[in-house]
């Protein structure tokens, strides 16, 4: 009777139910979608370090005056400067074809013979004249915004007065300059062969007085004819190469009572026959490269070897196609440089990361006669001799990062060997960033492991005595009691681990080894002493509550513990044990270290595992066990045999979400593991892992540089990480849940 | 009496020297206790003879379970559970304080009411019992294999089939399974808690012929739920009511002239 009444109600039944669904879908799409945007975000931020360096053509422009040895580009890439061989600064728009500012730096009817810049983004140059003298030049570029338009207003200011270095007449055919934040050092080779070495201190506008040191060192091999001059950073090594490919290396350093000569070493590059056709040097004057005819592209080094010999060290060949290269030019800026090949390709590489980029152009190299890349990076300017400027704009925002350099062992600057080596940025502006992610994922499996070996051995038995042989009103108190450790805030755990568990353990470290030794011990001699005397002690204990009876043997142990490693440390070692390990096996002790992060993150794990392995555990059927005792199999046995192969895969799916927890952990490491990227197995030194290096340096990353997305290529292994193991947790439930469906 | 328990298992022994024929059982005065409230079991009386089937008959939560527990001590492992009374197997008392619980378990088997195969193969399933008592050798362990599942009719199906997991198998295969694992170890007594309680009719009848063959060398103690399984597979059968053994007869005469009110009304349908 009352149909529109049912149907309606029928209705919003319906219409309810449709919510109901439409949220419940909504929720766990949302929850799927958001971890896969999470993914995609990373993903999308990794993405720049993969494309390669490259090189785009933007065109030819002509410059007032076509015997220009020396070009400078402003950073935008606007503004050229050309220095002539009659030494005048030619400052002219790149995208225009227009001088902008012509000056006369030298005298009347000068003549330059050599001219370099300093491997610095607006670094001094250096121009030698046939007549001896120095020029050391700063070009500046004063920029000023008008009404929305960018001038430039270029200007040269010489950084010391001329300066008559070889004798007059003497031409300097080749000069060498190095800046740093303070300092200045120019080498040059005169005509007659001999080097001179001045240094410079730099005042704060960038002006320098008189010289510090004047060094003059005789001819050697070939007079006159040096493809390189080099001198380091730290003013201690001056490196001569000829064209030949025989290299001199001098020791600057002042000559004293213990050396009394200036020393040098010599060798050869090439094989008989093979040229220096380029050479540069690269960004911070660390390092220079140098190539061949033959095609050698060589990273060479001054150092000085552990013996305290001289030496020049090849730091990495990179590989190139066995084509002859024309011209070499170095960003000031980074380590990037540029290599012109006798066809007309132009390479693009970087020293750290051995990254390349690949350009053919039609250009007719063996016409080129200067090169150089911008002060900002972004340009490459190739001269040729009827005085037209090629420009190409480089595309590397992220060389400096290759897969090479993020998982193997790198050669950098400074370092006798390969190594792997985090440490993104120091002070100084010129520094080579070290980015290798395996000392951190080394440090992330070093913590994971010692916490599992911590954690598994606590956390499994614990799980098997409260789900299989505990009193069920006992476990009712324990496992809660467990489990409310996981609610700790890991932050205390790291506190105490930090400033009070690891300053304990540095003092006391001898009882704390004992102790984890001889608990076992003394927990089995309990477990046989209770097997004798339970029938006298059962009437005196509540039934079920008998391993409360452990705890004074507990503090038994740790007393015997404590007098253990006195008479150990006292009258078998003779020193501590923190010593003993030192002599015995170069271990050093570090104050925070893996044994403190095993034990912090081990009792953050345990819960987890615990919680897990325990209900597994638990829930295997009563029936199945109660088949095997009623077959006579004693508890062991029946736990042996039927419980744990029966629990195994939910035990297995708790070790990996414990491990992926301690894969992912972040506050106890950061607290208490020291920090250091170091890639040691030794229990009593510190790590670094991606979880704490992430959580360090994030918040003072620069955005978008190198250094901020190698960080998000930390956060996207730790993700696949824990992604991996939670994932094979999961499939070995399911697999679990299958195998036991009939049961 | 307890030493006789401590002897090597009979399966060690030479076959030919091992023709069983079960024990005699007698429970006196026996009372259970879960706790000091809950009397389970109160002043239990009974003979139990070999090469007989016994049953125990009553409504739910009358004790009939607790009281088959009772002779392999699986209530041992109820926390707080007390017993008094004795029971005594060939005169030999089952609960004495040496008596090796293990060694008792192991004469006298039990099937319960889930087939409860263990998550392994079939062949591991019956060899199980005998690898616990310590028996390693391959070809004593497949003889025992075979003639377990034989006796327990269940060999002409798995016989190809010896190396799947036993829970492939269908209900009523898992229980005469659990029924070849028991007898795999050659008890003396065979426990079986309402061994068809949750099989199909012809599983049913397949369970109640094995009982029967099973009969002329073993004590056979069941409970069961069904008055028609206990009237036909049973000699004597004990009605219990409430923790107590209300009538004890021959199968013939409790079902057809029972002696008591309450067995009366229970076999009649009247409550339970």
């Amino acid at each position: 009777m009352n149909n529109s009444l049912h149907r309606g109600r029928f209705a919003a039944r319906q219409v309810l139910d449709r919510c109901a669904n439409a949220l419940i879908s909504a929720g766990g799409v949302g929850v799927i979608l958001s971890v896969v945007m999470i993914l995609v975000f990373l993903l999308h931020e990794v993405a720049p370090l993969l494309s390669a360096p490259s090189l785009t053509e933007q065109g030819t422009s002509a410059v007032p005056a076509s015997d220009s040895t020396l070009l400078v580009a402003e950073d935008i890439g606007s503004v050229g400067l050309a220095f002539s061989e009659s030494g005048e600064a030619r400052f002219f728009d790149l995208s225009r074809d227009r001088a902008l500012l012509t000056r006369s730096l030298l005298y009347a009817d000068a003549s330059v013979t050599a001219a370099t810049r300093a491997a610095l983004p607006w670094g001094a140059a250096a121009l030698g004249t046939e007549a001896g003298e120095l020029l050391l030049v700063r070009p500046e570029f004063e920029t000023t915004v008008t009404q929305g338009r960018r001038e430039l207003r270029p200007s040269v200011r010489p950084i010391v007065p001329l300066l008559q270095l070889a004798p007059a007449g003497d031409a300097l055919l080749r000069v060498a300059l190095t800046e740093t934040d303070s300092e200045l050092a120019v080498a040059a080779e005169s005509a007659s062969g001999r080097l001179y070495f001045a240094s410079w201190q730099l005042d704060e506008n960038g002006l320098a007085g008189s010289a510090n040191r004047v060094l003059s060192l005789p001819p050697g091999e070939d007079p006159g004819s040096s493809g390189l001059l080099f001198v380091d950073a730290r003013h201690r090594f001056l490196v001569r190469v000829t064209f030949q490919g025989n290299y001199t290396v001098h020791d600057l350093a002042p000559v004293n009572n213990a050396m009394p000569v200036p020393r040098l070493t010599s060798g050869s590059l090439f094989e008989a026959g093979e040229q220096l056709t380029a050479a540069a040097v690269l960004f911070g004057s660390a390092s220079f490269v140098v190539a061949s005819d033959r095609g050698a592209l060589l990273q060479l080094s001054p150092t000085l070897q552990d013996s305290g010999e001289l030496s020049l060290q090849t730091l990495r060949r990179f590989s190139v196609p066995g084509k002859a290269v024309h011209h070499l030019a170095a960003d000031p800026g980074s380590r990037l440089f540029a290599a012109v090949f006798d066809d007309g390709a132009i390479g693009l590489f970087h020293s750290t990361s051995q990254r390349q980029g690949w350009a053919t152009t039609g250009l007719a190299t063996d016409e080129i006669t200067a090169s150089s890349i911008s002060n900002g990076g972004g340009q490459l300017l190739l001269q040729d001799a009827q005085g037209g400027v090629t420009r190409f704009s480089i595309q590397a925002p992220h060389a400096d990062v290759s897969a090479r350099s993020l998982f193997a062992a790198v050669q950098y600057e400074g370092y006798r060997a390969p190594i792997f080596k985090w440490q993104p940025a120091t002070a100084g502006a010129t520094y080579e960033a070290k980015l290798s992610l395996s000392p951190l994922l080394w440090g992330t499996l070093k913590a994971a492991f010692f916490t599992m070996l911590f954690a598994i051995p606590l956390a499994l038995s614990a799980a098997i005595f409260t789900g299989y042989f505990m009193a069920s009103s006992m476990r009712r108190k324990v496992k809660p009691g467990i489990e409310l450790m996981e609610a700790m805030p890991t932050v205390v755990l790291g506190f105490l681990a930090a400033l009070w568990f690891a300053p304990w353990l540095d003092e006391h470290l001898a009882e704390a080894l004992l102790a984890c030794l001889l608990l076992p011990v003394a927990v089995a001699v309990s477990g046989v002493l209770w097997g004798l005397l339970g029938n006298v002690l059962r009437p005196y204990v509540v039934s079920g509550w008998e391993p409360l009876l452990l705890l004074p043997v507990f503090a038994g142990t740790a007393a015997l513990a404590v007098f253990a490693a006195d008479l150990l440390e006292q009258w078998y070692l003779g020193m501590s044990l923190k010593d003993y390990i030192y002599q015995r096996w170069g271990l050093d002790y570090a104050q925070r270290n893996a044994l403190v992060v095993g034990v912090a993150m081990g009792l953050a794990v345990v819960p987890t595992v615990f919680s897990i392995a325990e209900d597994a555990l638990y829930s295997v059927p009563k029936q199945l066990s109660d088949g095997s005792l009623a077959l006579g199999a004693s508890r062991w046995q029946t736990l042996r045999n039927v419980v744990l192969p029966t629990a195994s895969p939910g035990i297995f799916s708790a070790l990996m979400i414990g491990l992926g927890r301690a894969v992912g952990e972040t506050m106890i490491v950061v607290m208490a593991a020291g920090n250091t990227p170091l890639m040691d197995s030794n229990l009593f030194s510190g790590m670094r892992t991606l979880s704490a290096t992430i959580a360090l340096e994030a918040p003072e990353v620069a955005l978008g540089s190198s250094h901020y997305r190698v960080l998000i290529v930390a956060a996207l292994l730790l993700f696949l990480l824990t992604f991996i193991l939670n994932s094979a947790a999961e499939l070995l439930r399911q697999r679990l849940r299958r195998r036991y469906r009939a049961l | 009496m307890s030493a006789e328990l401590s002897l090597k298992p009979r399966h060690l022994l030479p076959a030919k020297a091992n023709k069983r024929t079960g024990m005699n059982v007698s429970v006196d005065g026996l009372s259970l206790y879960y706790d000091r409230h809950t009397k389970a079991l109160d002043d239990v009386s009974l003979r139990i003879k070999r090469q007989q089937v016994t049953a125990f008959i009553g409504p739910s939560g009358c004790g009939k379970s607790t009281l088959l527990r009772c002779f392999n001590r699986m209530n041992d492992q109820i926390e707080g559970c007390r017993i008094e009374g004795r029971i005594r197997m060939d005169k030999m008392d089952i609960y004495h304080p040496r008596v090796d619980v293990s060694l008792l378990r192991r004469r006298v088997g039990m099937v319960f009411q889930k087939p409860n195969p263990f998550p392994m193969s079939v062949y591991e399933n019956v060899a199980y019992g005998l690898r616990i008592g310590g028996l390693r050798r391959r070809r004593e362990l497949d003889e025992v294999v075979e003639r377990s599942l034989r006796a327990a009719a269940l060999w002409d199906e798995v016989k190809d089939r010896l190396n799947e997991n036993a829970l492939a198998l269908s209900g009523g295969q898992q229980q005469r399974l659990v029924i070849a694992r028991t007898i795999a170890v050659e008890p003396d007594v065979l426990l079986l808690d309402e061994p068809a309680s949750s099989l199909d009719p012809i599983s049913t009848l397949k369970i109640e012929e094995l009982i029967y063959e099973l009969k002329s060398r073993y004590t056979i103690i069941i409970v069961t739920h069904n008055m028609q399984q206990a009237a036909r597979v049973s000699d004597m059968t004990a009605f219990m009511y409430q923790g107590r053994v209300i009538e004890f007869d021959t199968a013939d005469r409790l079902f057809t002239n029972p002696k008591e009110k309450q067995t009366e009304d229970y076999i009649t349908g009247r409550y339970g």
